[in-house]
């Protein structure tokens, strides 16, 4: 006779407390399944979203207007260039893509159009070459916007005189209905020394930075001490607005599984405790046969793990079901379910049962088996 | 051999002190057929249970074969009742979710894997004629054979001492007859036995009779 089998016979014996129990076990097991596939779902989709969002952290001169920049209105305020490696090499902020600007207009043939200069783009550290977008442009070479192009009568392979240097067109962009369509685009090297503003940028900008909540206040701040005399902009957009929803859904998925969880405790504990009482005469006899405090105590383990296994196994099959099947609806994207969360199951599952059992169990290994065997 | 010296054991109840057994010196020989008879309440449960080690007493000492058995650890205790003790109850105490075999092979979770343990548990319910009673559960059996399961399961290990508390206090008179027939053939084999009863007629049955009065003995 094994203990195992003992456990096997009781749990076949009582089903409907041991279905109930697994009931309730798979009921927390799930919802944190669920909650944990929706939320990176979500969170998945919030990445895509920031990614097609393009540009969408920027960093200015403190005191720049950042609608009137976006409106046209160029200033001559100037931050220091290597605030671009600064911000790269800054390991909390999530994002791709640092490009140091350095705008101004500049009058060529009666024409105002906007010289920028363009630093080669800089990565994060861990970055490759081939996660560039935007080709460096070498010192001498100029990129035309359609309209400035079109203005000035130039083509590609021409060269254009700015300021009394001579640049060689590389290439024509196609029209984009931007401020960009003016632009005549070199190297930062070249605009800085067109501009006579060695070493400074007049802002930098950044793509796909995970940017939200109460996280980006907190990036801002420190930020701003990195890089004094600036001011951060992120641009509120869908995804942030997205992630917001999602993080509360995650504050109130947390409260919801707190809430399952103690219940869970509570009613398993109660099932265990009523399950010690019911069999304390078994415990008697099984101690006044000569099976040790120890050994009796594990006919109780078990079971409670027999209940944690069937739990997580069925919580999770639950929760990732729920999580397929609503998720779509709740987050507004398709959920892949998470293979790896059935370890997070079987933490959850053990840990509801181990808080639920630990007294029950504690309770049948100090049962006086005497007194019991006298009274009954 | 058993040896208890000036065992005593109080109870409390309401601040009260109860003496269940006072100053009890008994010593029981190897292979004695003993009955300890009295009324309920008279201390014979009691002083059952401190000879198996499950009460411990407020003074005085059992020695079980030279081991004083409140000197030692309750997990060496619970291996001496394994190794040398067997218990047969009034209320059988089987487990209703087992077979009778099942019931038969508990005490031999106390052993480290015993390989010979199902012919053991089946020969000791041949042994009480329950041979066609194997896979019936305790539901499934009359009274009479519940407790003749619950002397298969005192003899299985083969204890040198079975310890019975009013084993026919719930059985008529003609299982009284079995299960008083199979503890004298187990005591004939050389195992000591010591049951309780408040029964004159089982009393006559046994070699010696001990009557408990009020926990003294009388």
């Amino acid at each position: 006779m094994k203990i195992l089998s003992i456990v096997n016979k009781e749990l076949r014996y009582n089903k409907a407390s041991f279905l109930i129990s697994v009931l309730f076990v798979s009921l927390a097991v799930a919802s944190v399944v669920s909650i944990r596939n929706m939320s990176e779902a979500s969170k998945n989709k919030v990445r895509i979203l920031m990614r097609d969002l393009g540009n969408n952290l920027a960093v200015l001169p403190k005191g720049t207007d950042p609608e009137k920049l976006w409106a046209g209105e160029y200033t001559l305020k100037t931050l220091p260039e290597n605030y671009v490696n600064k911000l790269a090499g800054f390991s909390k902020i999530e994002a791709q893509h640092f490009v140091g600007k350095l705008q101004k207009y500049v009058v060529l043939k009666g024409n105002r159009l906007l010289l920028t200069g363009l630093m080669p783009e800089i990565n994060p550290p861990g970055g490759s070459a081939k996660d560039l977008i935007s080709p460096a442009i070498s010192d001498g070479n100029a990129i035309l916007g359609a309209d400035a192009a079109k203005i000035l009568g130039l083509k590609k392979g021409q060269n254009i005189d700015i300021n009394g240097s001579k640049f060689l067109v590389e290439e024509i962009k196609q029209p984009l209905g931007s401020i960009d369509d003016i632009s005549i685009f070199v190297s930062l090297k070249s605009a800085q020394k067109l501009l006579g503003l060695k070493g400074l940028v007049s802002s930098i900008e950044a793509m796909n930075c995970i940017c939200y909540g109460d996280y980006i206040t907190e990036i801002k701040n420190k930020l701003e001490k990195i890089l004094p005399d600036t001011q951060i902009i992120v641009y509120r957009n869908l995804a942030v607005a997205r992630t917001e929803t999602r993080l509360f859904m995650d504050r109130l998925g947390f409260w919801f599984q707190l809430s399952l969880f103690i219940l869970t405790v509570f009613v398993l504990g109660i099932y265990s405790y009523n399950n010690v009482k019911e069999r304390k005469i078994e415990v008697a006899t099984l101690s006044a046969l000569g099976i040790s405090a120890g050994r009796i105590s594990l006919i109780f383990i078990y079971k409670l793990l027999f209940i944690a296994l069937a739990g997580a196994l069925a919580g999770f099959l639950l929760g990732t079901g729920i999580a397929v099947y609503l998720g779509p609806k709740i987050v507004k994207a398709p959920v892949k379910p998470e293979a790896g969360l059935i370890l997070i199951s079987l933490l959850c599952s053990c840990l509801v049962v181990m808080a639920a059992g630990i007294l029950p169990v504690l309770k049948a290994t100090r049962l006086d088996p005497a007194e019991i065997l006298r009274t009954e | 051999m058993i040896k208890i010296e000036k065992l005593t054991k109080i109870f409390y109840k309401n601040s009260k002190e109860i003496y269940a057994l006072k100053d009890i010196d008994l010593l029981i020989n190897s292979g004695e057929f003993i009955s300890i008879m009295g009324s309920s309440g008279s201390g014979k449960t009691t002083l059952l249970f401190s000879i198996a080690g499950l009460i411990k007493p407020a003074s005085g000492s059992i020695h079980i074969d030279d081991t004083p058995i409140f000197n030692i650890t309750r997990r060496e205790r619970a291996r001496l009742r394994a190794l040398k003790i067997g218990f047969v109850f009034q209320l059988f105490y089987l487990v209703p979710y087992l077979t009778a075999m099942e019931n038969v092979l508990l005490p031999f979770l106390a052993k480290k894997n015993d390989p010979d343990a199902i012919n053991k548990a089946r020969r000791a319910l041949e042994r009480v004629g329950l041979q066609s009673r194997l896979d019936h559960k305790p539901e499934e059996l009359s009274v009479g054979e519940r407790q003749r399961v619950g002397i298969a399961r005192a003899l299985v290990t083969g204890p040198r001492i079975i310890l019975a508390d009013e084993p026919t206090g719930n059985l008529d008179t003609e299982n009284t007859a079995i299960v008083l027939k199979y503890l004298k053939e187990i005591n004939q084999e050389g195992v000591t036995v010591v049951l309780t009863t408040h029964g004159p007629q089982v009393s006559q049955q046994v070699s010696r009779q001990v009557k408990l009065e009020n926990g003294t003995i009388v």
